[in-house]
């Protein structure tokens, strides 16, 4: 059975070169653009793994995280936050939020499917 | 005034009692003490006298006419005296008989004398009466001789030779008699050791007496009158033992009734007693029921006095008071009861003193003592 | 003389009314007196007449019988009576006849006696300094008188009693006077004059200052109630003093510590200054409130900077009464000129006219600048707040489409897209290096920015200095094998927990190393950590061309390169170090290098082990 992935990212490059990658090494990908759509597609889905950015519109990314990790059927889904490390503090942010893990743009591909697979294995 | 009303009164009576005759009564004053001191013992001088003007008055009065006898009342005073010799010459009397004491005498003689009464004193010893004028006469002896006989007395009969005075400064009659007595009883070599001066008026003698006492003398010569029985008998009281000695003074009942009563032992002069053994002596003492115990000489002398005035008016005028002086100047051989009486040129008589023993406080007669 | 005792006053008082009572006495007394002693004389008269009468009769009969001893006795007796002197009889012609005291007798028989009959006389003679009556008397007999007798009284007596009675009389009032005296005094001491000293005492206490002071007087009498009032009244003076001292001193602490000036001033048209508080003073550039009152003496032209706004004050407390924040420049003693707000108001008497202003005042200057500055400051914040948040969204509108590039081409480049001929791959790589390096610029550039704007906060959490390590191995490893380096890294062995942004730490090492690496041609890059005392050293030696003085005291600077011209074949932006730099430094810690020309470098930092809070930037 394919794992699934769910990308929610709102920069459409950014969100191709994920699903080019991803489908690439073999997995399903969800896409979602915006938090709500995220969390919705969490519900709807149930993914293996959620990749989330942390600057979307509406719901951002942390508070996303949140209602996710809230939600008692989604809460084991991992979730790797994908932050461009512009502002201090994020990467705290984002676990305080509930995110297994956090990757900073720019990722390097190698990096992100390693990490992937940690949590997908 | 009550000499007055007395006199009144006497007047009175003579005038009812007595017998009314055609002759006008011969006045006559006693002047005598009726009031006072000397009153009580007076009375028996005047009783004398009354005695003799009874009688005589009985027997037909002087010359037939009725002897009137005016009593005045001297008040025991030389004043009164005086007053009382006015009065009788105001009255008019030819004569005056008394006053029985000295002083009195020598009063009344005063006025008798200037007045020209004749005075014929009963009892006044003082030998000044007489010596006021030719118109004072007396009846009984002077003090002269009382005094002597009485020192002699004292030093030969009581063999005194201290002796104790007592004087009543008063009395003319006291004054003299201690005087004489005293001059006398020294010149017989008899000692006063103390005179004591009192007033016949004094109530109390305590000091005298105490004084006297205790000189504790032979003889206690108390030549007072009535009053001497109270010193005596207060002064034996006293516990003395001397031997009390009076003068005339002491014979009168007054004197036993003032104490002379109780007088253990007392000895005294007088002029009469009615001890004495002659026929007149008895027969006045029977008449007039006289007591010779009862010492009331007195009215012996007042009755000699009387009837010597009597006896010599009827040999003179009963009016004409110089004759009747003249006639009781030449008064021989008066037989009165006291005794013979012949005046001297004095007017006083030459008569013997009668010693009285007073035992028990009885007088008896001792013994006479003559001139 | 002023009469101050009370004492005193009672005591004279005593003894004027004692001698008023005396006089009054003495005065009603005195016709008694007189009439008692006209009366007794009288009395002896009649005593006199009466013995004479008694012994009338026998001194009559006596001088008339001329019986002189008993007269003597008579007159002895009569001698016997208290108070006769002496009897002397008289004849008719004068001579005399009898005498209980012949001196005397001579002493008075020249006198004339005017008698007439049955009365007597009664003179009073004095003889010898006896004051003698002499009772003179006719003696009749039948009519006619037969003697004189004059009876001598001594009124010895009479006077001894006359003066014995006045003397009791006055013993007796000067008794009552002393005991009166003695009694009102004690009981005026006793009962006036001690408590009225205690309570006198206790005044002049309170007059001292004890407050307070109350007395004890021994008495319930009125004294006593005065004395009880008294200790009310102290006790509530005390009080009051207490709480007025109290109210003072919280008002005078007020007044004196208050932060804020307070006077008084007149209301006239210069105006002057009747009270200050310590702070007025200072505000006004004074040492002491006196120096204030004594110096400003025109208030309009001393202390206005514009005198119109002392009118205009003015004006404003006429009509209103009362003025808040009245804005005005003063001058003050020095001549500095301070803006001050003011409030006043107009202090009337009861005929409702001004007497004097009061007010406070408020140096507001500094108010005024740190408003100014605030405004600037809120300006520069906002300003920085505009410029971090324009660095925030520019960092990621910038990192985005790069990060774009970069991502199609690691993709293309993994042949995701399918297989990639290899020159195309080649330029591709070259793109790509491009595009990071392109990425480290900006990332240095915002970083700097960051730093400048006082941005960049540390996130400081625990880590390990051995994976910071391996970290930056792993990361420089290919680097240092592409160019034959060798790369050493010596660590010792028993390291501490630190505590400290991880990132920035592998950032600066990360710089040094590879700096190291990239200027190093060859031999080796020595990377050594050691902690002592708390603090992590680190060297990063190389055996490069090494600097000259110049590049080591401008190497940590902005845009700085060591020897442009090499360098600049390096390439690089020059901001590294600098980042690096404020990086340790904002750690707490130092970064220094030691480089000789042509024997290579050693860059030093030193962080504390532990750091719980960021150094801020200067």
């Amino acid at each position: 059975m394919r794992k699934s992935i769910l990308v929610i990212e709102d920069q459409d490059d950014n969100r191709r070169i994920l699903r080019d990658l991803l489908t690439s090494a073999g997995y399903e990908v969800i896409e979602a653009v915006t938090g709500e759509d995220g969390v919705t597609a969490a519900e709807t889905y149930r993914p293996d793994l959620i990749l989330m950015d942390i600057q979307l519109p509406g719901l951002d990314g942390y508070e996303a995280t949140r209602q996710i990790k809230a939600n008692r059927a989604l809460r084991q889904i991992p979730i790797i936050v994908v932050t461009s490390y512009a502002l201090s503090g994020d990467d705290v942010k984002a676990f305080e939020a509930g995110c297994n893990s956090y990757v900073s743009k720019p990722f390097s591909p190698r990096e992100l499917l390693a990490k992937i697979r940690e949590y997908l294995q | 005034m009550k000499e007055s009303r007395f006199t009144l009164f006497f007047l009175f009576i003579f005038f009812i009692v007595a017998p009314v005759h055609g002759e006008a009564p011969i006045d006559i004053a006693a002047i005598y003490a009726l009031t006072g001191a000397a009153a009580e013992a007076n009375a028996y001088a005047l009783r004398g006298v009354g005695y003799a003007v009874d009688e005589i008055n009985r027997q037909g009065g002087i010359l037939g006419r009725r002897i009137n006898l005016l009593v005045f009342d001297n008040q025991s005073t030389p004043i009164g005296s005086t007053v009382a010799a006015k009065q009788a010459a105001a009255a008019n009397v030819v004569a005056i008989v008394g006053p029985d004491w000295s002083s009195h005498s020598i009063a009344v003689a005063r006025v008798a004398q200037e007045v020209g009464i004749p005075m014929i004193s009963s009892l006044s010893t003082n030998p000044a009466v007489t010596r006021i004028g030719n118109y004072i006469f007396r009846v009984c002896f002077t003090d002269d001789f009382q005094g002597k006989v009485l020192a002699r007395f004292a030093r030969q009969d009581l063999d005194a030779t201290t002796a104790v005075i007592f004087v009543d400064v008063t009395s003319d009659y006291s004054l003299k008699l201690s005087e004489i007595f005293q001059r006398n009883f020294e010149k017989w070599g008899g000692r006063v050791l103390l005179e004591l001066e009192y007033k016949l008026k004094q109530q109390q003698f305590d000091e005298e007496i105490k004084r006297a006492v205790k000189a504790n003398a032979d003889v206690i010569f108390i030549p007072g009158h009535d009053e001497s029985g109270m010193i005596a008998k207060q002064t034996q009281d006293a516990g003395t033992s001397s031997i009390f000695l009076g003068g005339d003074g002491w014979s009168t009942p007054v004197f036993l009734r003032k104490g002379g009563s109780e007088l253990k032992r007392g000895f005294y002069s007088t002029h009469w007693s009615g001890y004495l053994d002659t026929d007149r002596s008895r027969e006045f003492v029977k008449k007039y029921n006289i007591h010779p115990k009862g010492a009331d000489d007195n009215i012996a002398l007042g009755y000699d006095a009387m009837m010597l005035l009597a006896e010599a008016i009827t040999r003179s005028n009963p009016t004409d008071r110089k004759k009747i002086r003249d006639a009781i100047a030449t008064t021989r051989s008066f037989k009165g009861i006291t005794g013979t009486i012949d005046f001297n040129d004095n007017g006083d008589p030459i008569k013997s003193a009668v010693f009285m023993e007073i035992r028990n406080g009885e007088p008896r007669y001792l013994k006479t003592l003559e001139p | 003389m002023k009469i101050r005792s009370l004492r005193f006053k009672i005591n004279v008082a005593i003894f004027i009314t004692c001698l008023v009572i005396a006089i009054i006495f003495g005065t009603i007394l005195y016709p008694f007196e007189i009439r008692r002693h006209d009366s007794h004389v009288k009395k002896i008269e009649l005593l006199l007449d009466t013995i004479f009468q008694q012994k009338y009769e026998d001194i009559a009969n006596e001088i008339f019988a001329g019986q002189k001893r008993a007269l003597a006795l008579t007159l002895k007796d009569m001698l016997k009576v208290e108070g006769i002197a002496a009897i002397s009889i008289y004849m008719p012609d004068g001579k005399l006849f009898l005498s209980t005291d012949t001196v005397l007798s001579k002493y008075f028989e020249k006198q004339s006696r005017n008698l007439s009959a049955n009365s007597a006389s009664f003179v009073t003679q004095s003889y010898q300094g006896k004051s003698l009556g002499i009772y003179s008397r006719e003696i009749m007999v039948i009519g006619q008188k037969i003697g004189d007798i004059d009876i001598y009284y001594d009124f010895q007596e009479l006077i001894k009693e006359t003066r014995l009675s006045v003397t009791i009389f006055f013993t007796l009032l000067l008794t009552t006077l002393i005991l009166m005296s003695a009694l009102l005094n004690f009981m005026l001491s006793r009962f006036v004059i001690r408590p009225v000293s205690l309570l006198r005492k206790a005044i002049n206490k309170i007059q001292d200052g004890y407050l307070g002071e109350t007395v004890a007087l021994p008495f319930e009498d009125e004294i006593g109630k005065m004395g009880l009032a008294f200790n009310e009244m102290s006790v509530k003076l005390n009080e009051g003093q207490v709480a007025l001292k109290k109210a003072e001193e919280n008002y005078r602490s007020i007044f004196e510590n208050a932060t804020v000036g307070i006077y008084r001033s007149t209301p006239d048209a210069k105006g002057q200054l009747l009270t200050v508080n310590p702070a007025f003073a200072q505000i006004m550039g004074y040492a002491s409130p006196d120096e204030v009152v004594k110096n400003i003496t025109d208030i309009k032209s001393q202390c206005y900077v514009n005198a119109s706004d002392r009118d205009r004050l003015q004006q404003l407390l006429r009509d209103q009464g009362a003025v808040q924040g009245f804005e005005a420049q003063l001058y003050r003693k020095n001549g500095e000129i301070i803006d001050v707000s003011m409030s006043a108001r107009v202090i009337r008497n009861e005929s409702n006219q001004i007497l004097y202003y009061e007010g406070i005042l408020e140096n507001i200057t500094e108010k005024k600048q740190a408003s100014q500055f605030r405004i600037e400051k809120e300006a520069a914040e906002a300003a920085a707040q505009t410029k971090s948040e324009f660095l925030a969204n520019m960092s990621h509108e910038i990192r985005t489409p790069l990060n774009a590039i970069l991502g199609y081409t690691e993709l293309v480049l993994d042949g995701i897209y399918g297989d990639v001929p290899e020159n195309i791959q080649e330029v591709l790589q070259r793109v790509a290096k491009n595009g990071h390096h392109l990425l480290g610029l900006i990332n240095d550039v915002l970083d700097l920015s960051k730093i400048e704007a006082g941005q960049l906060v540390l996130s400081l959490n625990d880590y390990s200095m051995q994976e910071v390590v391996q970290t930056v191995f792993t990361a420089v490893e290919s680097l240092a094998a592409e160019k034959n380096l060798e790369l050493k890294v010596s660590v010792s062995s028993e390291l501490d927990s630190g505590k400290g942004d991880e990132q920035r730490i592998v950032q600066v090492l990360l710089n040094l190393v590879g700096n190291a690496i990239k200027f190093t041609e060859a031999g080796e890059v020595r990377l050594e950590v050691k902690d002592s005392n708390g603090t992590f050293l680190v060297s990063v030696s190389d055996t490069g061309p090494g600097l000259s003085e110049v590049d080591k005291q401008r190497i940590f600077e902005e845009f700085h390169q060591a020897d442009s011209s090499r360098t600049r074949k390096k390439g690089g932006t020059g901001l590294g170090l600098s980042i690096a730099k404020r990086i340790v430094e904002m750690h707490g810690g130092r970064i220094w290098v030691e480089s000789d020309l042509g024997k290579g470098s050693t860059f030093w930092f030193t962080i504390p082990v532990r750091v719980d809070r960021q150094t801020e930037q200067k």
